[in-house]
């Protein structure tokens, strides 16, 4: 009767990925009809061209998937642990499974950011509009498809991880511990900012600090190093956890 | 395939209360055992640490010889089945039986359809628009169609109906006949449930107090029916557990087994003895001063 299955941790990560794939689906085709109400507006309003001059809409609409991603990542623990495990999964395989699946989420969202700023760059090209990033990136135009790929890939993980950590914070401990783990969770996220010199505390770090952005292979292997630590950090939080009764 | 369960010395604390003191059994594979305790007497905390919900304090848990907490090959041949579940109310019938299907190895999808037919689960509908019954229903199909070589129900089918209830003890022993495996059966319905039992287990304020073959167990007392005069002299200086008297005649239940001398009386003067329930038994042993029973 024993069937050829799936690894745990590759079921894990497939069930969740079938379990969020309506919210996933939903939240792109918002943000995109956003973006391109946003486009529709700006062609009817016809702004001049100083007005739009350097000024990547694009690279902003960035801060929502993190955003985002980092809410999902609040729920997953505290949704799923207790599903997975009382179906026979062992903690382990559920934290790996989690890694697996923030892996692929962060893949599929960093290639719609790639897929983006072609589009805009087109779109800026064909109104006359000159385009600038105003951030600092591990790219330096648009054209640099690899590298917007894998930066929003860590960003998003490193986001993504903060909010499972949150989750796994309030799973293990009482709530007066979790808001003390909330706080220090969104530590990886910052550290991945640091690392890729990006966004927020990227321009902190280039401007006040003065720091010279690390060689592209550093700055991987750092931020492989970061990803890891979300991973091992969850594992350290959620790896003996009780699964509690629930109420009817 | 059947896996036997070994507990050692199992404590158990919340913080600075002991849940489970000192509990040592050992359980062969393939049989129906029944976890008898009053509330909060540890059942759910013993089921918990057997299934890996929750690691022990101290002692040691072996299941088929191994431990089982965080042992993936063991886990996932002992399915755990609570009244309340542990899906999400949004998810539906359908995606559990799913999420199922993919986790337990010997999953029997036939058996879940037939089960879900039985009770007539609406496989669209989410957890959250269920009635108790029908989650309870739910559960119990997921434990049976598991197949999982240690299946235990912790009070899992309380919200079924009687009709529902019945059906799933049909079900139960007719699989358990086909495929055998270990159950644990942790209920308060002892009545009910109790011809099931060919092992009975009784939790008290968290230490093990009697672990018994069923019939060894009822033979430990006795219903003693009969003339009332007849029977009062029968049991005297007997522990009585309960008795009830309709005109002339008596029952009264009793605990202690009955010695030659009084077996041979009762005969004599056409006293029917029968065992005790499995009920009585348990309220005697778990009764406390101030509980008025």
């Amino acid at each position: 009767m024993t069937r050829k299955r799936r690894h745990p941790a590759h079921n894990v990560t497939h069930q969740l990925l079938f379990t969020y794939r309506w919210t996933f689906i939903v939240y792109w085709i918002v943000f995109i009809a956003i973006f391109i109400g946003i486009a529709v507006v700006l062609n009817h309003l016809a702004p001049s061209k100083e007005a739009m001059d350097s000024q990547s809409v694009w690279e902003g609409a960035a801060n929502s998937p993190k955003v985002f991603l980092m809410v999902i990542g609040i729920l997953l623990t505290p949704l799923s642990l207790a599903s997975f495990v009382s179906s026979g999964v062992t903690r382990k395989h559920f934290i790996m499974g989690i890694g697996f699946f923030m892996m692929v989420m962060s893949a599929i969202f960093a290639f719609v950011m790639v897929a983006g700023y072609p589009i805009e760059q087109m779109i800026y090209d064909k109104n006359g509009w000159s385009l600038a990033l105003n951030n600092p990136h591990i790219f330096t135009s648009s054209d640099q498809l690899i590298g917007i790929f894998f930066e929003y890939f860590f960003l998003f993980f490193a986001y993504f991880g903060s909010g499972w950590m949150i989750g796994s914070g309030f799973t293990r401990f009482q709530w007066q511990i979790g808001i003390i783990i909330s706080v220090v969770a969104l530590l990886p996220a910052m550290a991945m900012e640091v690392v890729l010199s990006s966004d927020w505390m990227g321009s902190l770090m280039q401007s006040v600090f003065e720091v010279e952005r690390s060689p592209l292979a550093a700055v991987i292997v750092l931020a492989i190093i970061v990803m890891a630590s979300i991973i091992g950090l969850n594992y350290l939080l959620i790896r003996r956890v009780a699964i509690k009764k629930k109420v009817v | 395939m059947t896996l036997g369960i070994e507990v050692k010395s199992l404590q158990l604390n919340y913080g600075s209360f002991r849940a489970i003191k000192d509990v040592s059994f050992t359980l062969a594979g393939g049989k129906i055992y029944g976890l008898l305790g009053r509330n909060g007497s540890g059942k759910t905390s013993l089921l918990s640490i057997l299934a890996s919900f929750r690691e022990q304090t101290s002692g040691v848990v072996a299941i088929g010889g191994e431990a089982p907490f965080e042992n993936a090959k063991i886990m996932e041949q002992v399915c755990f089945i609570q009244e309340s579940g542990y899906m999400q109310d949004s998810t539906s019938v359908a995606d559990v039986l799913r999420l199922s299907e993919s986790c337990w190895p010997n999953w029997d999808r036939e058996y879940a359809a037939r089960l879900i037919q039985l009770y007539e689960l609406p496989l669209k509908k989410r957890l959250s628009a269920l009635s108790r019954g029908m989650k309870s229903a739910l559960g119990v199909t997921v434990g049976l169609a598991s197949r999982a070589p240690v299946t235990i129900f912790d009070e899992a089918y309380l919200g079924m109906d009687a009709p529902s209830r019945y059906a799933f003890y049909e079900e139960l022993l007719q699989d358990y006949m086909e495929t055998p495996r270990t159950f644990i059966l942790s209920t308060h319905l002892i009545e009910e449930i109790g011809t099931l039992f060919e092992e009975v287990l009784i939790l008290d304020q968290g230490h093990l107090i009697m672990h018994e073959e069923t019939d060894a167990l009822r033979s430990r007392g006795a219903t003693i029916t009969g003339p009332d005069e007849v029977v009062d002299r029968l049991t005297e200086g007997l522990t009585v557990l309960g008795e009830q008297q309709l005109g002339r005649t008596k029952s009264v239940t009793v605990f202690g087994e009955l010695t030659k001398e009084q077996r041979k009386l009762a005969l004599a003067e056409g006293i029917e003895l029968g065992p005790v329930s499995l009920q009585d038994l348990f309220v005697h042993l778990t009764k406390r001063r101030g509980d008025g029973q």
